[in-house]
């Protein structure tokens, strides 16, 4: 099944369009990583298929609905940037932020038992169930994302979105991150990830798009060669090698 | 400063000081500043946990200065119009702060953020209206000084009332959005994806904030209301285990800066409502000095 499905979309915050006749889709289960350079019009991409913003041209829909229209907000997780940067002082536990997810579906109600068991396995499947009582910035990087993760969870989200949640994660929480989100994938989760690390996404992806205001690549990630790139992201532009993803550029 | 401590800590149990609480109660205009007080301590907090934490604390400010405007016009209504209305300079506050409230909302939907540059506009501007409404009118000094530094000890009971109900009122609207106004004050983004009605709860949080200022003001100033939505939220975040707790813990130092700081003024004969500020920034302090001593939240 279409779980998201962009077509022909033309968009811009000026005269100056940001995103030009982009078309991509989602199926569920399908694990899709967006990639592009800084000022590409990912995120921009991102708040149109999620229904955050209307395109000047063409058409986003959600689950067959049109995405701005589509008020089933259980079913999209939503993890954006900055989530395991250290730079708020909010008096939250890691229970409480996961606890958020839930809300769309207790309304103005009380919450249920359903809604606690949600809570509770959603923060088992991310591993953060030890760390429930902890206030959200005392954690690490890496345990913050995977609180906002577990968030996402509770809703019983049938899609996630992510847009450069890994920034400030070492390493090794992130192949944790990555190998997490694989396991929801093949639980049937679709999965939309914006990351900045090309690396990263052709490894863990089925799926890679990379936009640059136009679609510039659609496909399999092994077809995400050297040409596509230059294309994409200009001639000057060096792929850097991770020592932690041996396999790929 | 360390003597306002003692009124709010070390003295509250002692005899003497129950004598003086006996005293102080046999008079009705200082039963009518203690519940005053005390409604304010629910009040500020309660709304000022949602502000303070969207990073929106100077929104207070603003719109306490505005509201001053409304008062000046209330008052200059009064009396070069010739309209007897006790509660007219209450209401043209209460209308002209929501009214700033809606238009500062609106400017941070327009810019996309709240721009501390037009906050500053809008507080002066409304200020400045006020400072020319006063001066038209000329001999309302007394009444405006009540408005500019609080004013307890002159509060009817038909004040008090009306405090009572803005406070049943606000209490209900909160608990009744409480899951709307956190989510969109922890992540907005992801509250929007959601489809949490964001906007409406922003508009919704700035109104709230407007009443609240409006109806703390006589208690505590135009200058000073703000504090009272920020030092007991900011204290208590220094402290609390949860975000459910921090607004019953900010609740409860407003409560205790109250009472001190009445008490205090009673006592000493100096202002209440700065006296109230004081304990309460005494009390941020030791919060501050706690949280980092036992590493609350570690």
């Amino acid at each position: 099944m279409t779980v998201l499905d962009v077509a022909n979309v033309t968009f811009g915050y000026t005269e100056v369009d940001v995103l030009e006749n982009v078309s991509l889709t989602l199926d569920d289960g399908e694990f899709l990583g967006l990639v592009g350079p800084n000022g590409s019009g990912k995120s921009t991409l991102l708040s149109i298929a999620l229904g955050l913003r209307r395109p000047d041209s063409g058409t986003a829909t959600l689950f067959g609905e049109p995405a701005h229209a589509f008020d089933d907000g259980h079913r999209i997780g939503f993890v954006g940037q900055g989530v395991a940067s250290n730079d708020r002082s909010v008096p939250i536990t890691v229970e409480e932020i996961v606890r958020l997810g839930r809300f769309p579906h207790a309304g103005f109600g009380r919450f249920g038992p359903a809604d606690h068991e949600a809570v509770d396995r959603a923060m088992e499947t991310t591993g953060v169930a030890e760390l429930a009582d902890r206030r959200i910035q005392s954690l690490s990087g890496g345990q913050r994302q995977r609180a906002f993760i577990a968030r996402a969870l509770a809703g019983e989200a049938d899609l996630l979105a992510l847009d450069e949640p890994t920034v400030g994660v070492d390493a090794e929480s992130r192949e944790e991150f990555y190998s997490l989100l694989n396991g929801l994938s093949a639980d049937g989760v679709a999965i939309l990830l914006i990351e900045h690390d090309i690396g990263v996404v052709t490894e863990h992806a089925d799926t890679v798009a990379c936009v640059n205001c136009t679609l510039h690549y659609h496909g399999d990630p092994g077809g995400f060669d050297a040409d596509v790139l230059a294309d994409a992201y200009g001639t000057a532009h060096q792929v850097v090698h991770h020592d932690h993803y041996p396999d790929h550029a | 400063m360390t003597g306002l401590l003692q009124a709010a800590v070390v003295d509250a149990a002692t005899p003497a000081v129950l004598g003086v609480y006996r005293e102080m109660l046999g008079f009705e205009f200082m039963q009518r500043a203690l519940v005053a007080g005390l409604l304010v301590g629910i009040l500020a907090p309660l709304v000022g946990s949602f502000l303070v934490h969207r990073r929106m604390a100077f929104i207070g400010d603003t719109l306490a200065h505005v509201a001053f405007a409304g008062v000046a016009a209330g008052l200059f209504a009064r009396s070069a119009l010739g309209y007897s209305q006790e509660f007219l300079p209450f209401l043209t506050a209460l209308v002209v702060a929501a009214l700033a409230a809606v238009l500062i909302q609106a400017m941070a939907d327009y810019a996309d953020v709240y721009n501390d540059v037009s906050m500053a506009i809008v507080l002066s501007g409304g200020f400045a209206i006020g400072t020319v409404l006063v001066s038209l009118s000329g001999g309302i000094a007394v009444s405006i000084n009540q408005y500019l530094f609080g004013g307890v000890t002159r509060l009817s009971w038909t004040d008090v009332c009306v405090l009572a109900g803005l406070t049943v009122l606000v209490v209900g609207i909160v608990v009744a959005s409480y899951k709307q106004l956190l989510y969109s004050t922890i992540d907005e983004r992801a509250a929007r994806v959601a489809r949490m009605d964001v906007d409406r709860t922003n508009y919704l949080l700035v109104v709230l904030a407007a009443l609240v200022i409006v109806g703390a003001m006589q208690v505590l100033g135009v200058i000073l209301v703000a504090a009272m939505l920020v030092v007991p939220v900011a204290a208590a975040g220094q402290i609390a285990p949860t975000f459910r707790s921090s607004i019953l813990i900010a609740i409860l130092i407003a409560q205790l800066s109250t009472v001190s700081g009445i008490t205090f003024s009673y006592t000493n004969d100096v202002a209440a409502s700065g006296s109230m500020v004081l304990v309460a920034i005494g009390l941020y302090v030791i919060a501050v000095i706690f949280g980092r001593r036992f590493r609350i939240g570690q």
